[in-house]
């Protein structure tokens, strides 16, 4: 599902990445960790291509998205949900409709989105905030927001930036069950996190960046 | 109502001074867009339609035949656009001088052994054949008749006029080209600012998927928007100005009387206003690129 090969990239000269190569295959949940400013949120620009990197190749779904038509990073973007870590809600629209925007996005018409919004607001418990602006939540519903508005189109591709960065334990174990739900339903996830409670003893692949000296390797480990 | 016209419509009311500002100098723009094709409109209507009375002398050589002067007026009476034909004899004209000049002065005739003075057709128009071209054309197929000297209708006067309304033309229409385009550009930077108070709206938007089509649809709207309500306000100036107008100056000038600002351009005030708003928001969005 998402294949880097030998990617570099770096920012007006320092490199941040360097010959970077891993895999995370159809179905999977995986984790990426490392020290802050290792660049897990440069590697999720990159498969969203918000970024294109300097040398190498990243396949997503099979397609090498450094060959990609302009016209069709739209529905490139489309196939991903994304929790960024700036979580980036649209605050002059309420709850609802920050949610909604992915499915006005796409396209669908208005019974279906207003059924598919409530009830992925109940998923992450904020159904009564649903008329609410976001600056009336506080961090963490703001978070719950951003993910609702991830997970509500069920695209084939989850990617989370720290979704848990503004949660406590028991809320967060919450998402995170909600995350193995959809992940048991056949999407594709990969977590960005320091968070190690959420990695510990999951069973699940984490793909851990080096930082200084070594950056850009990636060193599997597998957990139980 | 469609998620597009929310949004645009929310967008025009958080920006209401911005847009409203941008909304009421369109509407200048177009004001004086509309006079100036008003302008043109009117000149050309003065030029093809003559002062009402306007009236024809055809002046017949000396040695003109009586049946050259019979076939003359009956072609003149056959003539649609002709109202009345008065024959003036030579005789009669040259009373009509002495009468003219009066007592005190006609001793100035006195002496003359022959007279001077030509026969002639005093021809009236009839007021809705009164154009230029059809005088053009009538005198120009007098004056091929045999019998015929010369035909005088005030050439020089006729010339002057169409020439001055073909400079106002001109002029006028590059003057509504102008103003057109300024307000293409009111609405341009309007809407440029507005596209970058939201440029971080937008860059979201672009990250969830949305086309160029998604994230320009509010802006194209909201420039329709814009331009509809400015050409609306032009509209109603155009009648207003026109009132006084016509009211002060118009008055006093016979020629002005039948200038009119001419209701279909006032109707397409509107239209062209949000046509122009559309363009405005077209360019200053541009291509958004994902
Ligand atoms: N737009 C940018 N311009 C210049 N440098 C950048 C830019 N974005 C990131 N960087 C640098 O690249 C490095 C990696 O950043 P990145 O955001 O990917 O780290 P991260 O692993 O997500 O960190 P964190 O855990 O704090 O979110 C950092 O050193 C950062 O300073
Ligand atoms: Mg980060």
């Amino acid at each position: 599902m998402i294949k880097f090969e030998s990617v570099s990239k770096s920012y007006d000269g320092n490199m941040v990445l360097n010959d970077l190569s891993f895999h995370v295959e159809r179905g999977e949940l995986a984790f990426l960790t490392g020290p802050s400013g290792a660049g897990k949120t440069t590697i999720l620009k990159l498969i969203y291509h918000a970024l294109a990197p300097e040398a190498g190749n990243i396949y997503i779904n099979g397609q090498n998205t450094c060959f990609i038509k302009q016209s069709d990073i739209p529905w490139l973007r489309r196939s991903i949900g994304i929790v960024f870590q700036d979580f980036r809600l649209l605050l002059t629209k309420t709850v609802f409709e920050n949610v909604a925007l992915a499915l006005r996005i796409r396209g669908l018409d208005e019974r279906e989105i207003k059924a598919r919004v409530m009830e992925t607001l109940k998923m992450v418990g904020l159904r009564h905030k649903s008329d609410n602006f976001p600056q009336a939540l506080s961090g963490g519903e703001q978070q719950r927001v951003v993910i609702a508005r991830a997970i509500v189109s069920e695209p084939m591709l989850i990617l989370a930036d720290e979704p848990t960065g503004n949660l406590d334990p028991e809320t967060a174990a919450g998402i995170m069950n909600s995350f193995k739900e959809i992940n048991a339903r056949g999407a594709t996830i990969l977590i960005a996190t320091h968070n190690r409670d959420l990695y510990h003893n999951s069973g699940r692949k984490v793909f851990r960046i080096a930082s200084g000296t070594a950056a850009g390797i990636v060193v599997r480990q597998e957990e139980s | 109502m469609s998620y597009h016209v929310k949004t645009a419509l929310s967008d025009l009311w958080k920006e209401k001074w911005i847009n409203l500002l941008g909304c009421l100098s369109m509407g200048v723009g177009l004001f004086m867009a509309a006079l100036a094709l008003a302008a043109v409109i009117n000149s050309n209507r003065v030029a093809s339609a003559l002062p009402e009375r306007f009236s024809l002398t055809v002046f017949l050589k000396q040695d003109a035949t009586p049946a050259d002067i019979a076939q003359i007026q009956n072609a003149l009476r056959g003539d649609k656009p002709v109202k009345s034909v008065a024959f003036i004899s030579s005789d009669k004209a040259l009373a009509d001088l002495k009468e003219g000049l009066g007592n005190k002065y006609s001793y100035l005739l006195e002496g003359l052994d022959s007279n001077p003075l030509q026969a002639s057709f005093d021809v009236k128009l009839r007021k809705e054949y009164v154009r230029t071209a059809s005088v053009k054309a009538l005198a120009a197929s007098l004056k091929t008749m045999s019998g015929v000297d010369s035909v005088n209708y005030g050439k020089g006067f006729l010339d002057t006029i169409q020439k001055v309304a073909h400079a106002v033309s001109e002029a006028g229409l590059a003057l509504f080209a102008g103003l057109l385009a300024g307000a293409v550009f009111i609405c341009y930077s309007t809407i440029k600012i507005l596209f970058y108070r939201k440029s971080d709206e937008i860059e979201t938007l672009k990250l969830l998927g949305a086309t160029g089509w998604f994230v320009r649809a509010p802006f194209l709207l909201e420039g329709a928007v814009m331009g509809f309500f400015g050409g609306l306000a032009a509209g109603a100036a155009c009648f207003g100005a026109f009132d006084v107008f016509l009211s002060g100056v118009g008055g006093a000038l016979p020629l002005l009387t039948n200038l009119s600002i001419p209701p279909a351009l006032v109707a397409g005030l509107p239209v062209a206003g949000m046509l122009a708003g559309m363009a405005g928001a077209l360019i200053a969005i541009g291509r958004v690129r994902p």
